[in-house]
């Protein structure tokens, strides 16, 4: 992730993966840190480099599967959710939005993400 | 604007002069190097060269050559290396968690083993097991040589292969007093965590095949 927030980003780049996989159905590398950067309006920047070890790292940890389609003259890998890594992102989910609520409380109470 | 065959085969070679070799990680950073490429194109209305060097600058810090102790004799861009050490990872745990469990297991039961049985056959047992496994991984390491394609799974079989190779010969408690399972009617627990933790571990090696099988059959059906 390159920019001066990232440290903050860190730690929820699985959660953000798996949260776009769950909406998504599949989704290819290049195509999640297009979307990320399309949600966040260009504010966070996926690199290559944190990228593909988180998922390659959530396939380690079978939360993950993957398809492989051939687009364009060339393979493109595809990663899907399994079963495991459905229910696991209703935990992270969950884990994130309390995270964000005790921040809130923390720094500013009389603000809401609802 | 799609790429065409020819400048994917570029992006390919310079890949491999980067030492990506292993097909399950090659086709995805050619396919993300390849949309960067069109991307910049596009966007930035340059040609197929300027937008090769932006998208080579990006991924420099990911091609670096990685060496570890593990990983001595070969040389490994860092993407590659990072993933291999995941995958290890996740053996290491289930081995040693699987281990753990048998072993607990042993040392519940080891007063009650010793005293309603003899259990001066363990030794033979393990040591004979271990050549029963060693067949076993034997017969996979062949079939997944004869595959003839590089991948994660692979290259992390033949490394786990060739320690396993060695311990079941070298420590086999048939002759080798060191990791005995008994002795002198005793169960020892030392023993027989060292024979759980290689049994288990080599459980890694039926999963290690089936996910290289599974990359090379999604590969065929859709290859270039």
């Amino acid at each position: 992730m390159s920019m001066g927030n990232s440290k903050l980003y860190k730690g929820s780049l699985n959660t953000i993966i798996l949260k776009l996989l769950d909406e998504r159905g599949k989704m290819y590398g290049y195509e999640i840190t297009q979307k990320v950067k399309e949600l966040t309006k260009g504010e966070l920047n996926i690199t290559e480099g944190a990228l593909y070890p988180a998922l390659h790292k959530l396939e380690a940890e079978g939360l993950l599967d993957v398809e492989i389609a051939k687009v364009d003259n060339r393979l493109r890998k595809y990663y899907k959710l399994t079963e495991a890594g459905e229910k696991e992102t209703v935990n992270r989910l969950q884990e994130l939005e309390e995270f964000i609520r005790s921040m809130q409380n923390l720094v500013n109470p009389n603000w809401s993400i609802e | 604007m799609s790429l065409t065959k020819e400048q994917i085969q570029d992006i390919e070679l310079y890949l491999e002069q980067k030492k990506l070799f292993v097909l399950d990680v090659k086709i995805e950073v050619l396919d993300h190097f390849a949309n960067g490429i069109e991307q910049s194109m596009k966007v930035e209305k340059i040609g197929f060269l300027d937008a090769f060097e932006i998208e080579r600058i990006k991924w420099e810090n990911d091609f670096n050559i990685y060496t570890s102790f593990l990983f001595t004799h070969n040389e490994l861009p860092k993407i590659v290396a990072k993933k291999w050490k995941k995958e290890e990872k996740k053996i290491l745990v289930n081995s040693l968690f699987f281990t753990g469990l048998v072993t607990f297991l042993v040392v519940l039961f080891k007063t009650s083993l010793e005293t309603k049985m003899d259990v001066s056959f363990l030794n033979k047992i393990i040591g004979y097991g271990y050549f029963i496994y060693l067949v076993f991984i034997a017969i996979l390491n062949f079939k997944i040589t004869n595959t003839g394609k590089s991948t994660t799974y692979r290259n992390l079989f033949k490394i786990n292969f060739s320690g396993v190779f060695i311990w079941f010969f070298v420590f086999n408690p048939l002759w080798l007093n060191t990791f005995q399972v008994e002795s002198n009617g005793n169960v020892l627990s030392y023993g027989v965590f060292m024979s759980a933790f290689v049994f288990c571990f080599s459980f890694s090696f039926l999963i290690l095949y089936k996910k290289h099988k599974h990359v090379i059959k999604s590969l065929t059906a859709r290859s270039l």
